[in-house]
């Protein structure tokens, strides 16, 4: 388990899903496999990129070896009856076509264990509305870049107040022209710096531990 | 004599006499005095409102490469440079910029409709961080690489022919980061570090010989008096890539350039924007003369002031949340107090957070010009 978690920590894609078969091979369960070496291995990385010691490059090679190692995995998990410990959807707000902070989320959401589902960029509020809907998730994450999109942010929460749905979700905001006034502002309930805020607020709200 | 020169030399518009001297001493030098005001660029139309004329969209000709230029395009581009310095003149600055933009091609542009409200009908294009034209060596092999510098710098040597008596031009020819990233895309480039880190080098490289011989020719020209470089290394939280991979691969390379402008009688300024703090020192260390770009969540302007403020000269630091959203006395409040906290000493520039885009206001930025006048007067018993 330890070289599994050190593979995804450094981002040896190849590695880690030899190393997950190997495993799986001897009769390692999938659960735990997930719980005590994945999942614990992108929360390091979320919380080395927190710290200033990993970046971009180092988070999108550790996500791109759990993705790996996940999608070997998956239909054990699924077999064996584990289910995602929670739902969000995310999207970067209608006017902005940025993405790779939204990215880095969705790559620390997953490795937590969430289904993520990414509406992509550019999404207006009637579309975040329509998702939640369909999706039921407990999560809403709105991203933007610009001082000038960031605003399309309130018109978000105000379509997800007028379909009468605002209890059902919790609304988290990342990017950075982001301050907490602005969260407060707009009626989200988090404002995150980074992708482990995020992750870990994400966590909160579904386990009442982050 | 030159005789294009001769021709060509405009007359600085208004009341104030540009003097690049007068920038370079600001930069360099650490008497305190009226502070001059600069910044990277101004977005074609914020220079049309303030002219009051159209202008001509020069950066998305320059964007999509494989557009046919006409003839009317080029009247259009010698007039861009004369409403260019026209714009720097009657805001007061001691330069004006020109773009020597390495044309590139097959950058993934997505385009979306400007948001702001100060630009309703317009777009503004953005780089596809998930593909670039270089992903392999297939790619690197293939690519056709821009060969003819003396038309990419075709811009910058006609605005140093028509600048007033006493201006001089920075010229603008895109970063070594910028450029590798951009034509790798972000994120492919991001994995080529761990998966083939030998491809990454091989396109520095390619990318730091084509900047250097633009710099090298346009600072052969009299009038040109520095390199203006954009490269973005960071974000909110620290820089895109590694201190380690920076010191590694970039910034040496930067440093080439930084040399080739000294060495030519230039001055380098380098605009980055986002979370500098571990690398600021090698930034000095390379002799970079002043840096651009600073945002008030993430590198206040005073505070860098404060730490490195006797080592390397500041351009800017106006927000541009507040350039963009405040009220014009709210600009001028922190006008003000940028001005009080880093301009008492020497070595600072005024100017916006990061440019003059098409979002802000230009009640805002000449709010912001104004305000500096006022401080000026009150601080030294004259403007500059």
């Amino acid at each position: 388990m330890e070289r599994l978690k050190e593979m995804i920590l450094k981002g040896r894609a190849k590695e880690t899903v030899e190393q997950v078969k190997k495993l799986l091979d001897a009769g390692a369960d999938p659960g735990t496999m997930l719980q005590e070496a994945m999942i614990p291995a992108m929360d390091e990385v979320g919380d080395l990129f927190s710290k200033g010691e990993y970046f971009v490059p180092e988070m999108l090679v550790a996500a791109r070896a759990m993705q790996q190692g996940l999608s070997v995995l998956k239909p054990r998990l699924v077999a064996s009856g584990i289910e995602p410990i929670g739902k969000v959807i995310i999207g970067t707000v209608k006017g902005d076509l940025h993405d790779i902070g939204k990215n880095l989320v969705v790559m620390a959401l997953e490795g937590a264990g969430f289904e993520v589902i990414d509406l992509g960029t550019d999404v207006a509020p009637a579309k975040f509305v329509d998702a939640i809907k369909e999706h039921k998730p407990q999560v809403v994450g709105l991203s933007a870049l610009l001082t000038t999109t960031m605003l399309a942010m309130k018109d978000t929460v105000k379509a997800i107040e007028e379909a009468g749905i605002r209890g059902q979700v919790k609304i988290m905001i990342g990017g950075a022209p982001l301050r907490q006034e602005f969260c407060d502002e707009v009626g989200a309930d988090f404002y995150g710096p980074d992708p482990t805020a995020g992750r870990n607020f994400a966590r909160l709200v579904v386990t009442g531990e982050a | 004599m030159d005789i294009w020169r001769a021709l060509l030399k405009m007359k600085a518009p208004g009341d104030r006499q540009p003097d690049f001297e007068r920038f370079r001493r600001s930069l360099l030098g650490n008497e305190p005095g009226p502070v001059t005001v600069g910044d990277i660029f101004a977005d074609f139309e914020t220079v049309s409102h303030l002219l009051q004329e159209p202008v001509l969209d020069y950066i998305s000709l320059a964007e999509d490469p494989d557009q046919k230029i006409t003839m009317k395009d080029l009247w259009w581009g010698y007039k861009f440079v004369g409403q260019t310095i026209r714009f720097c003149c009657l805001a007061g600055w001691d330069y004006c910029w020109s773009y020597s933009i390495i044309p590139f091609k097959g950058f993934a542009f997505q385009v979306t409709d400007n948001t702001s409200s100060e630009v309703k009908d317009g777009k503004r294009g953005w780089l596809n961080d998930n593909r670039g034209p270089i992903m392999s060596w297939d790619d690197f092999k293939r690519f056709r690489w821009p060969r003819d510098i003396k038309a990419v710098n075709a811009m910058s040597r006609t605005m140093a022919k028509r600048v007033p008596d006493g201006m001089k031009v920075m010229v603008i020819p895109g970063g070594v980061f910028e450029w590798t990233t951009w034509l790798m895309g972000l994120v492919p480039f991001s994995y080529a570090l761990a998966d083939q880190p030998d491809l990454v080098d091989a396109v520095i490289e390619k990318v730091t010989s084509l900047i250097a011989a633009v710099v090298e020719d346009i600072m052969t020209e009299p009038n040109v008096g520095g390199i203006f470089m954009g490269d973005d290394l960071g974000f909110y939280s620290g820089t895109f890539v590694s201190p380690r991979v920076l010191r590694e691969k970039f910034l040496p390379r930067t440093r080439q350039i930084v040399d080739i402008t000294h060495k030519a009688g230039g001055v380098f300024v380098l605009h980055t924007c986002g979370n500098m703090y571990a690398v600021m020192d090698d930034i000095i260390a390379m002799g970079v003369d002043a840096k651009h770009s600073y945002e008030d969540k993430i590198m206040p302007v005073e505070e860098v002031h404060a730490k490195w403020g006797d080592r390397i000269g500041i351009i800017g630091g106006v927000d541009m949340n507040l350039m963009a959203k405040g009220s014009e006395d709210e600009v001028r409040a922190r006008t003000r107090q940028v001005l009080d906290l880093c301009a008492t000493k020497g070595r600072y520039v005024l100017g916006t957070g990061n440019s003059v885009a098409n979002y802000v206001p230009l009640g805002n930025y000449l709010a912001m010009i104004d305000e500096g006048h006022k401080w000026n007067r009150e601080h030294f018993g004259r403007d500059y």
